[in-house]
């Protein structure tokens, strides 16, 4: 006589909570991953705007060599010479860039009429803070900030610098 | 059929992690040419500026190409876009250096030395004895495993010269 034994354990398969919960954790694992990677783009699109920020600061405090000494004092005037306000693109007028539509990667919430991504400048000029010296009032400064709203996120970078009537070599020695 | 659905789920499991290398090679891939593009934006804006600071006039100009007097030469700093070939180079005495590469568009504009009342902006030249500030507008781009994304760099530098005779 043959008895054949029916075998009743469960070790060939899984059970479908383990199923589950491998799922789940496999799931997790992706969302994670994929939301750092999505961090790091939004990180890089921080530093390109950054990036562009400082040049329009640079590129301000360039043109501030080509002013001359009444047109900064005059600032704050009702004849002022240098504007108090500005605004510029990401991408600078006169390039192909400029007519695109979107600033890429990045969510702005100030654009302008094209979708550009917009900055907004404010200068300001005003006497030094020292003034135990002949020449303080031969001296300005100048201080320059840019902001922009990414978001819901403002940014703001400040640059200041000083300028004086007759240059540096007639004051230091 | 335990084997279907088994077939079913590791080829989704298997087509997202496809995915996932793809998009993490791509963003890898992105960000190089980011940091790339950035650090060779900086090169030639550094290298233009001190050589662009010593000369004392614009001898010729155009929207792609420059002339000028430098170091107590004469025509022996210019700098020129090549929109076929895509780059952007300096010429000195006749040595020439490769500032930029894979170069979109480059944009040369030269001003005069008096600035435009409440516009914080200067009055635009076409007559290179004029011009006492030079603007350099440039996008740089590089492709992404073989494809033409948007990996751009935009760069705009005025520079003025400090003399002029």
């Amino acid at each position: 006589m043959i008895v054949q034994s029916k075998s009743t354990t469960s070790e060939s398969a899984f059970t479908l909570v383990e199923a589950l919960v491998a799922t789940a954790v496999v799931g997790i694992f992706f969302v994670a991953l994929y939301t750092g990677l999505a961090q790091g783009f939004g990180i890089m699109n921080n530093a390109r705007e950054d990036l562009r920020a400082n040049q329009i600061l640079v590129d301000k405090m360039e043109e501030m060599k080509l002013y001359r000494w009444d047109q900064l004092t005059s600032f704050g005037s009702t004849n002022s010479f240098i504007p108090t306000n500005f605004t510029e693109d990401y991408y600078p007028s006169g390039t192909n860039l400029a007519a695109q539509t979107t600033f890429s990667g990045s969510s702005s919430t100030n654009q302008n009429t094209n979708g550009n991504f917009r900055y907004y400048g404010t200068v300001l000029i005003t006497n030094v803070s020292f003034t135990n010296t002949t020449y303080s009032t031969n001296i300005r400064q100048v201080t320059i900030s840019v902001a922009w709203t990414n978001g819901a996120k403002t940014h703001r970078h400040e640059m200041t610098t000083y300028v004086s009537q007759y240059g540096m070599q007639k004051y230091i020695y | 059929m335990e084997m279907l659905i088994s077939i079913g789920v590791g080829s989704i499991i298997i087509s997202a992690v496809a995915m996932l290398m793809w998009y993490n090679a791509r963003s890898l891939a992105a960000i190089s040419n980011y940091a790339e593009l950035d650090q060779d934006s900086r090169y030639a804006l550094d290298t233009m500026t001190r050589e662009i600071r010593s000369a004392t006039r614009i001898v010729t100009y155009k929207t792609n190409e420059i002339v000028l007097n430098a170091r107590g030469g004469t025509n022996n700093l210019r700098y020129f876009y090549n929109a076929g070939t895509r780059e952007f180079a300096q010429f000195k005495n006749g040595s020439r250096t490769t500032l930029l590469t894979g170069c979109d568009e480059m944009l040369i504009s030269i001003f005069g030395r008096n600035n435009i009342s409440n516009q914080f902006s200067q009055f635009g030249t076409t007559n290179a004895a004029n011009a006492k500030m030079i603007r350099f507008t440039w996008t740089c781009s590089r492709d992404i495993l073989g494809a033409r994304v948007n990996t751009e760099s935009v760069q705009s530098a005025k520079i003025v010269l400090r003399k002029q005779n």
